[in-house]
């Protein structure tokens, strides 16, 4: 298991029925200050 | 023939003591050996109660126990041990001590059931049938019962109506053998009552009301009122006070009440910050507070000014209560941190996921949004990646607090694919499963 630089809706991410980050109904992205 | 009268040391057919036994239990006749003392002369004219010998009572009954034979599966439960391990002990004439800690036992154990009185209790369990071989022979169909299965059912019957005796009657046995061993003492008035209580299907119920004033003074909370965030220490020490003050600790039932009513019980009712630590111990504070000494972990005896005591209160580090102000020259933190907030206060919130490059401020922008919403009573149950292996037992325990507003804060480096380790697991309680339906959690992770 590794820290995962992933964005949601990336390729890992799954198709629509096992996507993990689909189950979130906000997801919020930060930026560098 | 004047020898037949005067001992008759076989077995006779005798109708038992019917002030013992429940309901119609007494009309049938029983075969046990019987020693007619009267007839010899020795019987000098006392009382019921001096002839009362409860250990011989219960020994009987334990022996009843023992010779069920299909229905055992209605002893197995924890309020049927704690009968029969009180029975035992008032057949061994246990000291008072023991006598009165496994009455203890079964006071909680009954009490808890549901059921009106243990017998109502042991007829229910008859009904369910669970491992009785003639009740899964009917379930089964097939065949007709053989004519010993029927008469081992009957047997099981009979000795479990027999076992049965009310709860008065085994109080009364108690307090004759604790009369005994310590005449001096007496138990209080208000255990004598809520003893005569347990069994009379809450009869007595009203007439303790009478003569307190709880209906008045406390109301029970719905389901859809939430838990109220934990205790100030400057509220546990009015409350302390209240006790302390009363002429009878009892009196001050009612406020007790409102207290547990309004921020709950245990670690939940005092934290903000949970950790999960296993099946057996649940949730504990997340903050050890090992520095800081007992007390200060307590969070019980401080100023609510204090801020080690807040924290105590609320959890570890100071990111929980930092407030907007703090986040002046982080203008992306301050917006995260104000989207989580806006979602966590809504009636339904959704489930929030934080995402960003590491050192963002993610985790410090979840927690002061998540801590911002304390004041409302909301518990954070603050994860780990071992924790996820405990997900499923999180869940069950969360459920068992249905009036309070729980956040998931899954502090860990999330992975997102579907063959990542406890994925299903996340996934199945995301979308509402692990046993938890219609439950208030809301899963809240940064991508670390």
């Amino acid at each position: 298991m590794k820290p995962t630089g992933l964005k949601p809706g990336g390729e890992d991410d799954g198709a629509d029925g096992t996507s993990l980050s689909g189950r979130f109904g906000v997801i919020v992205a930060m930026e560098t200050e | 023939m004047l020898c037949q009268l005067a001992v008759s040391a076989t077995p006779v057919r005798v109708a038992p003591n019917r002030a013992y036994r429940r309901g119609d239990a007494g009309k049938r006749a029983v075969t046990r050996p019987v020693t007619r003392v009267g007839s010899l002369g020795f019987d000098l004219g006392g009382t019921d109660g001096d002839k009362l010998r409860p250990e011989a009572e219960a020994q009987g009954l334990v022996e009843d126990a023992a010779s069920v034979l299909f229905a055992t599966e209605c002893l197995r439960g924890p309020v049927a041990q704690a009968y029969l391990g009180l029975l035992t002990q008032i057949a061994l004439k246990a000291s008072p001590t023991r006598l009165f800690t496994a009455y203890g036992a079964f006071f909680r154990a009954q009490s808890t059931t549901g059921a009106a009185s243990f017998s109502d209790h042991v007829i229910d369990e008859i009904i369910t049938g669970a491992n009785n071989p003639l009740a899964e022979l009917c379930a089964l169909g097939g065949r007709p019962p053989t004519a010993i299965e029927l008469n081992a059912a009957k047997a099981d019957l009979d000795l479990l109506q027999n076992l049965c005796v009310s709860e008065t009657t085994v109080l009364r046995w108690c307090e004759k053998l604790a009369a005994n061993a310590t005449p001096r003492r007496k138990q209080p008035a208000s255990w004598i009552l809520a003893a005569e209580t347990l069994g009379g299907g809450g009869e007595r119920s009203k007439e303790s009301d009478d003569n307190s004033s709880t209906d008045d003074e406390w109301k029970p909370a719905t389901l859809a009122q939430p838990i109220a965030a934990p205790a100030r220490p400057s509220a546990r020490t009015l409350l302390r006070e209240q006790v302390a003050n009363a002429w009878a600790w009892s009196d001050s039932l009612p406020a007790l009440m409102t207290h547990w009513t309004n921020v709950g019980t245990g670690e939940v009712g005092a934290r903000s910050v949970l950790r999960w630590t296993g099946l057996k111990t649940g949730f504990k504070g997340a903050w050890v507070g090992e520095e800081l000494g007992s007390d200060a972990y307590l969070g019980r005896y401080g100023e609510d000014d204090d801020d080690y005591v807040v924290q105590s209160i609320v959890g570890a580090g100071t990111a929980w209560m930092a407030v907007e102000a703090d986040f002046k020259s982080r203008p992306s933190t301050e917006k995260a941190r104000a989207a989580i907030l806006a979602e966590l206060t809504k009636e339904k919130p959704a489930h929030v996921l934080l995402h960003g490059p590491p050192g963002v401020g993610k985790r410090f922008a979840m927690r002061s949004a998540i801590g911002e919403t304390f004041g409302a009573g909301v518990r954070c149950v603050q994860m780990h990646r071992g924790d996820l292996r405990s997900l499923a037992e999180i869940l069950c325990e969360i459920a068992k607090h249905p009036r309070v507003k729980f956040v998931l804060f899954l502090e860990m480096p999330l992975c997102l694919t579907p063959y990542a380790e406890f994925h299903n697991e996340l996934v199945g309680a995301m979308d509402g499963g692990g046993g938890v339906a219609g439950l208030a959690t809301r899963c809240c992770a940064p991508l670390l």
